[in-house]
């Protein structure tokens, strides 16, 4: 990764004078954790880096900065906010693109073609209490991971992050400027759920059940998640209220299938739900499974083209009619 | 031992499968009183979560009947409403809910007795399907017998 | 106060010996580390090595149904507040004994609050000293420490072959009475032996802060733009507040079913944009600016103003937890700079 072209990106956006800020990563408070950081000037460039470890997306601050979705008559925008974007980031951009959440004159995007992340909860599982600011490099296959003065080579495949193992485009499919050269995707033959598809009835519903007790409907996935930027968010909702706020096993199942619908074919597969959950629930399966019926019964794959009809608003006159009475 | 009357929930359009409904009422087709019909505009307007909410309130099944394909009054609902519940019953199935209790017809306003035995067969099937167990029922709750934890 | 010693391997025993209690300790839940209610007692149960998500709910449930109603009439939630045994809550890191220091007034003083103080009095606390700092522990910055006694009725400290146990408060006696055929005397060699260690473990905690001065600090800067600065990395999503062992803000919505309904008490929490959402859609703190400042100033100013005592316990679970590494101790550390 050739940070010194990332800075010069950066500071190239910047030098726009419409350009306030651009949102990238910098080092975090401790241990092996990494922060987003607004940089306003060209000194604060100087922080932003990008490494293994940044593991979380950029994506939602697009939202709260920038009051999408769209008004309805859209003023052009005065403001445009840089952004460094990895593969998946670049799927949830295009997605709210198509979506008309923000508009593309808005943004300086800064791809970076990602190798995949490293999962930092397996990290401070296999080094606890670590406050030393740490280091990750990558080079064939491995990983060396650097803090205090102690350094480790740990494959990659024991800490990456889950949702790069099947990651078909880590490539940013969108951008203003690319850092470095591009990268393979893998082909995803969605192996993560098939386990999960095989289950029984009964067993699925004894899985969903036991996980779905641990919820304490704290809502970081929900704000945590590039594509769930409704003013109104059905989630939270008191007139009508489609999930009431107690938490027992019944409401979560019913939170957590309204919000995985409401992203059917709009997600990015960016797993930030997954990775911000306290209680480590697997939601990733839920969007997965809804991402690989799309595309084998609709053909479609979100955030590929920022301008491609959703596939709910759109219907196809030979879709199947296999259930139907 | 009790026997179990299962509760079925219809969304039945304006339209077409309203029309049809009322057309085996007037006929004198006899469906089982276990459908309960709601109509609604178009089939399009169905939100999949209204769905959830009737299995939450007690429906051990839930029909969604709408014009056949190309004979929707608003031209396109009835597309919509395909694509979104075959993923949606697919949906279900992954989260272990029986996707058989979701169903998805076509019934027009001539069809009076096409209805009536779609929702016998359909009641049958929910019969022995049994009650649904997936959400602990409103009453239930409302008891206080359900441990919120 | 009264010390005896526990051998390492008699603690199951112990455990046992409280059969006449409902018992909550920390449990391994899948992948996360929660306080709840034990029924099977053996080696495996326990897990006293990871930091649990918040103890707060077993006083203080997320979801508790006050009332029942229908067309007719209401019945309170008897069930709910009074509990039907008496509870032991064994494992409490002295930081989370703490924090329902800081709870109790809070459902004592404007208005007596059965359904918290109903359990809070009911329930005997055993607290285990901490032998290894979690992560981002900084308790000795905010008047606690690794063995605190305060708030406890019993803490057991651990020595290399058996658990120092001191008694701190009357319930903790008759809980000592009930195992006694399992205790012994401590003797001076031993209790100098806890010393040493508890001093030691208050020097392995390495993030630190001096808060002393932190509320003149606080009450002058509300108009700073500062806090935009800190405020700009967090998503509002509230687990700070949900992992909180202090936070108690609560929402009480009426669930209504079919002619009938329940009273719900469930968490809130100051972080959500809808927390002070009014009516007429103003909202005092639009911005995650507004409800950061919020945050720092209620725990750091209003509860030493209103209680005499930080509301914070310094367990760093909020830190840990935050999924965007807003840093409560780097914040107060700029705080402190201006």
């Amino acid at each position: 990764m050739n940070l010194f072209s990332l800075k010069e990106a950066a500071k190239q956006a910047l030098s726009q004078t419409e350009v306030n800020f651009v949102i990238g990563y910098t080092k975090g408070s401790y241990g092996f954790r990494v922060a987003p950081f607004f940089a306003q000037n060209e000194a604060e460039v100087e922080k932003l880096f990008f490494s293994p470890l940044c593991d979380l997306s950029l994506v939602n601050y697009l939202s709260l900065e920038k009051n999408t979705p769209l008004e309805k008559f859209g003023k052009s925008p005065e403001q445009k906010i840089g952004i460094f974007v990895r593969g998946c980031d670049s799927r949830a951009i295009n997605q709210i693109l198509s979506e008309k959440g923000i508009i593309r004159e808005e943004l300086i995007i800064i791809g970076i073609p990602c190798h995949g992340v490293i999962d930092i909860k397996k990290l401070e599982a296999r080094f606890p209490g670590v406050l030393d600011q740490a280091r990750a490099e990558e080079e064939d296959g491995k990983y060396t991971i650097c803090f205090g003065d102690k350094s480790f080579a740990i494959k990659k495949e024991d800490i990456l992050s889950d949702k790069c193992k099947h990651c078909a485009y880590p490539t940013p499919l969108i951008y203003d400027l690319l850092i470095d050269g591009k990268v393979e995707g893998k082909d995803d033959r969605y192996e993560d759920i098939k386990p999960q598809e095989e289950a029984t009835l009964g067993e699925k519903e004894e899985f969903w059940k036991n996980e779905f007790s641990r919820c304490i409907r704290c809502y970081a996935c929900r704000n945590a998640c590039p594509l769930c930027y409704c003013e109104n968010c059905i989630l939270e909702r008191l007139s009508p209220q489609w999930v009431k706020r107690s938490v027992n096993p019944t409401e979560n199942v019913i939170y957590h299938l309204s919000r995985a619908f409401h992203l059917a074919g709009r997600c990015a597969g960016c797993g930030e739900c997954e990775r911000v959950c306290p209680v480590n629930l697997p939601l990733m399966l839920l969007n997965r499974k809804l991402e690989k019926d799309v595309k084998s019964l609709f053909n479609f794959t979100p955030g590929i083209d920022s301008e491609q009809k959703q596939f709910l608003t759109t219907y196809d006159l030979k879709d199947s009619e296999e259930f139907i009475l | 031992m009790s026997h179990f009357e299962p509760t079925i929930i219809a969304f039945l359009c304006n339209w077409c499968s309203y029309a049809g409904a009322d057309l085996s009422g007037t006929s004198r087709y006899k469906y089982p009183a276990n459908i309960k019909a709601l109509r609604v505009m178009c089939s399009g307007r169905v939100n999949p979560l209204m769905i959830v909410q009737a299995f939450r309130a007690g429906a051990d099944g839930v029909v969604i009947s709408g014009c056949h394909p190309g004979d929707c009054h608003y031209s396109q609902g009835n597309y919509f409403t395909r694509r979104r519940f075959i993923l949606f019953r697919k949906f279900l199935e992954f989260l272990g809910i029986d996707p058989e209790r979701v169903v998805l017809s076509w019934v027009s306003a001539s069809e009076g007795k096409r209805f009536a035995d779609l929702m016998e067969e359909l009641t049958d099937k929910i019969r022995n399907l049994g009650p649904l167990k997936n959400f602990t029922p409103l009453e239930t709750e409302a008891r206080g017998e359900i441990n919120d934890s | 106060m009264e010390k005896f010693i526990l051998p390492k391997e008699k603690l199951i025993d112990f455990l046992k010996a409280l059969e006449s209690y409902d018992l909550f300790a920390p449990v391994r839940k899948e992948e996360v580390t929660v306080f709840a209610q034990v029924n099977k007692i053996d080696g495996t149960t326990f897990d006293f090595k990871n930091q649990p998500l918040t103890p707060k709910g077993i006083m203080f449930p997320q979801t508790e149904s006050l009332f029942t109603f229908d067309t007719k009439t209401y019945a309170m939630n008897d069930s709910a507040m009074t509990p039907k045994k008496q509870r032991v809550m064994f494992g409490l890191r002295p930081c989370d004994a703490r924090s329902f220091l800081i709870l109790d007034p809070v459902f004592k003083q404007d208005y007596p609050d059965p359904y918290y103080l109903e359990k809070r009095t009911a329930t005997i606390l055993i607290g285990i000293n901490c032998s290894e700092p979690f992560t981002n522990c900084f308790c000795t910055s905010v008047g606690g420490s690794p063995a605190s006694q305060e708030g406890l009725d019993l803490l057991f400290i651990e020595l290399p072959n058996s658990y120092f146990v001191e008694v701190i408060s009357p319930q903790g006696k008759t809980i000592v009475e009930e195992a006694s055929s399992l205790l012994s005397s401590a003797s001076p060699e031993e209790e100098k032996i806890k010393d040493e260690i508890v001093q030691a473990v208050k020097e392995k905690i390495k993030r630190n802060i001096e808060t002393k001065h932190l509320p003149e600090k606080i009450e002058k800067i509300f108009e700073n733009p500062i806090w935009k600065d800190l405020a700009f990395k967090c998503i509002g999503c509230g687990i700070c507040t949900y992992t909180c062992p202090t936070c108690y803000c609560f929402d009480i919505q009426d669930e209504v079913l079919k002619g009938g309904g329940k009273r719900q008490r469930i968490w809130d929490s100051c972080m959500f944009k809808e927390y002070t959402l009014h009516a007429s859609g103003h909202n005092p703190r639009p911005t995650r600016a507004e409800r950061l400042r919020n945050r720092i100033y209620h725990k750091f100013k209003q509860n030493i103003d209103k209680y005499g005592v930080a509301g914070c316990v310094g367990c760093g679970r909020c830190i840990s937890f935050c999924p965007v590494n807003e840093d409560l101790i780097e914040n107060l550390m700029k705080i402190k700079k201006l």
